[in-house]
């Protein structure tokens, strides 16, 4: 590996995978060689929950840590006492760690071994699996080869691209008509975006967010897992574009095995075009939620802690190494190829209810089908459950749910007849995001799941501004009383809501909210 | 109409608080209110630093704009309509000095504190919020001891030690609640730079607040770190 200053993340990935720590001697070390302040180093090191940084004469961690996730649907599921029992049973020589979402929802609970994922883990079934020493990356479905892809008439659309018989116009059009939107959360139209990009100054940059982290969201890591090159092809497509040749590539740490699979998609696509493709550089995320937001990812990969930039400037123009940036969600360019394939008017003429366009939602919770199911824009959470995931469990009768992950806030089952988009929900204070639906039952209890989300941005707000650090934390507090202070923690809300640097502070108040308006009988509010 | 480089550039007319006023290039809005007599509470912002946001105690509301602003970071444009008395924009500007007298502990580490000094302005005597838990104090080091209670992580010192003086020391490290400011290298460092790191230890605003040891005897530089 060179020397550089934006791959310290990668470096410390080295130490840490190695020594399964990162020591002062390590750091030092690390310091002198990249001509660094130690300081810089370490506060790096420390922002990354995937970094284990000891300080001399304290003791260095197992070099086995089992991680049980604890967001909302693992929780609904018995990760709590999963936890407990197995760092009773395991000993001192495992670690057992609570962490969150991990991006395996429809198999809750879940627990990580390594990097081996263990589906609706039992206390058993890890201790078999340490017993085998089967730690290594979980085992991957067949993903379609670049052979096989091309067989099925991938990178036409490319070819055709590059050739010019597709004009650039043309596909700028036909994005735009289709409607596709950003499908990371934000939504924002994607056609319109390359179209600014492409108005900025040379050389740009594009900078592809597979952070998934919002707790409930797995589908990027679903499509990935089968069908990389289809994402590729729209990468290299949006590269031709808009005129780029340096594209990155931010992939969660939770993620090992989509890591794997790009970089041999990447090494395929090598062998079959010639050099005229633009470079990719693939990093490696290291355990923050907020690297998702797009300029925490901007920071991250720069090598840097992963902490929001104020806007303005947007990333458009001043971005990634400070230059123009196009940052995409990774599903928003699976998309493109077909777009550009069938038509924008086969994207944009699906959709119920007025809406347009296709949804991967991330089903979980107390349904019999959880998983992925692409299903129209604008279908309400009852058609979901009952058209596309079998029905409630049984015994389960729908109460809730979450329509976009932690930050979407929660809604009765009395607005499931809502549809589910962009734009929809802000009515109810909600959002659709990610389109990370959980489903919560008459079991279950909204104000519980509420807090889970509310642990969750507090462990995973950056600490940069006072609004999210602080406000954060004191919401946990006053949500653990068994009387809710409604009206201090609506104060609270506006602050976080108003004053917050990203979205992560600005959103978490939502199931705050949300609990506060449509279950104010559980917190006592009544 | 004054010159940036080769370019005339114009000032720019701007509506604060119902007045016009005028901003030269690059000033921030924060800037042309202290021109102007108008009272932004403050606390990361400090002259002759880069300007950093991070506290939001100066948030103002901007016509058209969905959140409120940083008034130390933004650049006035043509026109705009800015409010820093507005509803909105008072109460941010409130519960985020209330947020922080809750942080801060009760000891006084400087006969100056911004902090107390903006809460005041506002009548805010207390933190209906709560407190942390303050990070123990470290006297590690025979020249210099650090004490955080009163640290708010607005990054001034950090600024100051990286930005201004080069010695970059100085980090934040951790996240969330638990991002602290630190000096990983304080014992690796030779006494030169932590000699020139006490100045900004010492400024009285609510960053590290230092108690120098003038009496211990500087070390030499030692290998390995305290983490």
């Amino acid at each position: 590996m060179p020397i550089q200053r934006d791959l310290l993340i990668e470096y410390l990935h080295k130490l840490q995978d190695r020594y399964s720590h990162i020591s002062a001697g390590h750091i030092v070390a690390l310091a002198d060689l990249m001509k660094l302040a130690p300081a810089e180093i370490y506060e790096v090191a420390t922002f990354y929950h995937h970094f284990d940084v000891v300080a001399d004469g304290q003791p260095i961690p197992p070099a086995l840590t089992v991680r049980v996730c604890e967001s909302v649907t693992c929780e609904l599921f018995g990760s709590e006492l999963l936890v407990s029992s197995l760092q009773a049973s395991l000993g001192d020589d495992v670690r057992v760690q609570r962490v969150p979402c991990v991006g395996r929802c429809d198999e809750a609970p879940v627990a990580v071994v390594g990097k081996n994922a263990i589906p609706r883990a039992t206390v058993s079934q890890v201790s078999d699996v340490i017993r085998e020493g089967s730690t290594a990356i979980t085992a991957q479905p067949d993903w379609i080869s670049i052979e096989e892809y091309r067989r099925g008439d991938g990178y036409k659309t490319y070819e055709a691209c590059r050739a010019g018989s597709l004009t650039h116009e043309h596909i700028l059009d036909e994005l735009e008509s289709s409607g596709l939107r950003g499908l990371g959360g934000a939504g924002f139209p994607a056609g319109r975006k390359w179209r600014i990009l492409k108005d900025q100054s040379a050389p740009r940059l594009m900078a592809i967010n597979i952070d998934e982290g919002e707790p409930g969201t797995f589908k990027d890591r679903y499509y990935l897992e089968r069908d990389p090159h289809r994402f590729i092809e729209g990468m290299l497509i949006a590269a031709e574009v808009i005129g780029i040749d340096c594209c990155y590539l931010y992939v969660r740490d939770e993620y090992p095995g989509v890591l794997q699979i790009l970089e041999d998609a990447i090494k395929e696509l090598g062998s079959v075009f010639d050099n005229q493709l633009p470079e990719v550089h693939i990093r490696r995320g290291a355990g923050a939620y907020i690297c998702g937001e797009e300029s925490a990812m901007i920071e991250s990969i720069e090598g840097k802690r992963g902490m929001p930039r104020l806007r303005p400037p947007y990333v458009a123009e001043v971005g990634l190494f400070g230059r123009p940036t196009l940052e995409h969600n990774c599903e928003t360019l699976y998309w493109v190829r077909d777009i550009l394939e069938h038509g924008a008017d086969w994207f944009s003429g699906q959709g119920r209810r007025g809406r347009h366009g296709l949804r991967s939602f991330s089903v979980s919770g107390r349904v019999k089908k959880p998983g992925v199911h692409l299903a129209p824009a604008g279908i309400s959470v009852r058609e979901l459950i009952e058209e596309f995931c079998g029905g409630m469990l049984d015994g389960h009768t729908f109460n809730a749910y979450f329509p976009g992950g932690a930050s979407g806030g929660i809604l009765p089952a009395s607005l499931g007849d809502e549809p589910l988009d962009f734009d929809t929900l802000q009515a109810h204070g909600s959002f659709i995001g990610s389109a990370a639906v959980i489903i919560l039952s008459d079991q279950d209890s909204p104000r519980q799941a509420a807090l889970n989300t509310m642990r969750f941005f507090s462990h995973e707000s950056c600490g940069q501004c006072t609004p999210c650090r602080v406000g954060c934390d004191r919401a946990e507090r006053l949500m653990e009383l068994p009387h809710w202070d409604t009206e201090l923690l609506e104060e609270l809300a506006c602050v976080m809501e108003d004053a917050s640097i990203c979205g992560l502070g600005q959103a978490a108040p939502n199931p705050i909210r949300t609990v506060i308006r449509y279950f104010p009988e559980e917190v006592g509010a009544e | 109409m004054n010159r940036l480089g080769d370019q005339e550039v114009a000032p720019i007319s701007f509506v604060l608080d119902g007045h016009s006023v005028t901003a030269q290039p690059q000033e921030t809005i924060l800037q042309v209110a202290q021109k102007s007599g108008v009272d932004i509470p403050h606390l990361c912002y400090s002259e002759g630093l880069r300007a950093d946001g991070n506290c939001r105690a100066c948030m103002v509301e901007i016509e058209g704009e969905r959140v409120l602003a940083p008034a130390c970071c933004r650049q006035p444009t043509e026109g705009m309509n800015v409010q820093s008395t507005s509803d909105k924009a008072l109460r941010s500007q409130s519960l985020v000095l209330e947020l922080l007298k809750g942080e801060v502990g009760p000891a006084r580490h400087s006969p100056i504190s911004e902090l107390e000094y903006w809460c005041d302005s506002r009548g805010l005597s207390e933190s209906r919020f709560g407190g942390r838990t303050q990070p123990p104090a470290d006297h590690s080091h025979p020249a210099i001891a650090v004490n955080l209670e009163s640290c708010i992580q607005c990054t001034r010192c950090l600024r100051a030690c990286r930005e201004e003086q080069v010695n970059d020391v100085i980090g934040l490290a951790y996240r969330g609640a638990r991002a602290e400011t630190t000096s990983h290298t304080r014992r690796a460092a030779t006494m030169a730079p932590v000699s020139m790191t006490i100045v900004h230890l010492h400024d009285p605003v609510r960053g590290i607040s230092t108690e120098l040891d003038n009496t211990r005897t500087p070390i030499p530089p030692m290998a390995g770190a305290a983490v």
